[in-house]
């Protein structure tokens, strides 16, 4: 557990990310943000990541359709949904396109760390080592 | 039949829950409805539509000017419905709750995302606030307390979020056969402890030979919780005017209330409902609780649970006596 978790957020909202790039490094995880699906792809294209926070609705593309996209470029990485737009078919359909949870807004900061931590271990789990 | 005694003691003339819009005026003497029930719920769904493409903040905008749009029409609606009666009135006055539900539904949502946004910035920054000063060895108990205020009242501002978006939920109901008891059962059990520490006693009386019914388990477990913690809640009343004897007990029963149908009694013998209110607590916001406490739509959920699963409830109340929600529900499960 010595190698920092790799957190990319990805969110429209920019004081949103920027904040909680500060308090997951405070947390002792190396963070970085993108402000919508294709510059997330865009850094995905650079560097890995083991944990991904992803909103659904932004302009541009969204969560919804960078999703398959991140996981065709990244099959590695454990993609979170975290949003504020709950609803039953949308938590569905992320999760039947690969999301590895889906977590509400406002989400207490503990729970997003237990989140992050809980899908990494499952993706390490599933690494063949 | 051990469950009716539950409502029998209560005066009769119940109100039925589909009917509590009171009768509205002739159709032909309200030349504006279609106002109401086209042009108010279809700009309410485009400003929501709207809302959700456009930035945060033009986005708040519209939800207020949709909340004071459909406030407006609601008061409207009410107005017209304090005035004549008829049969034909009371079918009108149900399309219209529903719409009014719908269109309230759709509102909620749109609101409840709005609001999500916000409130997860703030909840970031109280952390981000309470890290920086730690760090700096500056926190002091009183600044530690207005952040864990903070932290309260997002929590607070999330849970009716929460609920709006239960309240407005589409879900279509996933039915299985089971028996009442076993969903009922499940939410007497959690309640019932939080009932002990409070004196209350919960009693159940199910029916021995209840029938199988179609029903989806969470919907319904959801729409029992919301009587439960109903009567709880009548019941602290209750012991806060009452003094040291007042107790109270809550009385859960399952029965078959007609040839064609099961129901579940939730009872206590609380303060009850006013007459005068009688017909809106299905009303969506309708809340006699104190700000923080009530949304007022517990019921409001059960209700819309209810008739998505073909159902129908009741309300019993003597003011002073108690009160009795009833969940009837049809042995068949089909809708009608
Ligand atoms: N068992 C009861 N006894 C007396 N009054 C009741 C009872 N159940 C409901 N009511 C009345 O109906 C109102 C509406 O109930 P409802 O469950 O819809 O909302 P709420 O309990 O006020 O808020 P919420 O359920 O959203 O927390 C209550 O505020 C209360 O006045
Ligand atoms: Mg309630």
């Amino acid at each position: 557990m010595s190698e920092p978790i790799r957190v990319l957020i990805v969110d429209d909202e920019e004081r949103f990310r920027s904040t909680l790039v500060k308090l997951l490094a405070s947390r002792g995880m190396t963070a970085a943000a993108a402000g919508s699906g294709e510059e997330a792809l865009e850094v995905l294209a650079r560097e890995p990541f083991d944990v991904i926070l992803l909103d659904v609705r932004m302009p541009g593309m969204g969560g919804m359709k960078a999703l398959p996209r991140i996981k065709e470029l990244r099959p590695e990485a454990e993609v979170l949904a975290l949003t504020g737009h709950a609803s039953v078919d949308i938590a569905s359909e992320m999760i039947a396109k690969g999301a590895a949870d889906y977590l509400l807004k406002p989400c207490p900061l503990d729970e997003l760390l237990d989140g992050i931590r809980a899908a990494f271990d499952r993706g390490r789990a599933r690494k063949p080592q | 039949m051990s469950g009716n005694s539950s409502t029998s003691r209560k005066t009769p003339d119940p109100v039925p829950a589909s009917g509590t819009s009171p009768p509205l005026g002739d159709k032909r003497a309200v030349p504006g409805l279609a106002l109401y029930t086209v042009l108010v719920p279809v700009l309410a769904g485009a400003a929501v539509l709207t809302a959700a493409a456009c930035a945060p903040a033009m986005g708040v905008f519209l939800a207020v000017l949709t909340l004071a749009l459909t406030a407006w029409s609601a008061r409207r609606l009410a107005g017209l419905a304090g005035r004549a009666e008829g049969e034909r009135c009371l079918l009108t006055a149900k399309l219209m709750q529903s719409q009014k539900l719908a269109a309230v539904g759709e509102l909620s949502s749109g609101i409840a995302h709005e609001i999500n946004n916000p409130l997860a910035i703030i909840s970031q920054e109280a952390e981000l606030c309470g890290a920086l000063v730690e760090a700096k060895g500056a926190m002091d108990p009183e600044l530690a307390d207005c952040l864990a205020e903070i932290a309260r009242q997002v929590a607070r501002g999330r849970d009716i979020t929460r609920r709006l978006l239960d309240f407005s939920r589409k879900m279509e109901p996933v039915t299985q056969l089971e028996s009442l008891d076993r969903a009922v059962e499940d939410m007497v059990v959690l309640v019932e402890k939080e009932a002990r520490l409070r004196n209350v006693n919960v009693i159940r009386r199910y029916d021995p030979d209840a029938p199988r019914l179609l029903i989806d388990v969470p919907l319904l477990r959801q729409a029992v919780i919301n009587l439960l913690t109903n009567a709880l809640d009548a019941l602290e009343e209750k012991d806060q005017a009452g003094g040291e004897e007042a107790h109270g007990t809550i009385v859960v029963s399952t029965w078959r209330s007609g040839p064609g149908e099961a129901a579940i009694t939730v009872a206590d013998d609380g303060p009850g409902v006013a007459r005068e209110n009688l017909a809106r607590v299905f009303h969506p916001f309708f809340t006699t609780k104190p700000p923080g406490k009530g949304t007022g739509l517990g019921l409001s959920i059960t209700h819309n649970i209810v008739e998505r699963m073909g159902g129908r409830m009741e309300v019993v109340s003597e003011p002073g006596q108690g009160a009795a929600f009833t969940i009837h529900l049809p042995l068949k499960g089909e809708t009608p």
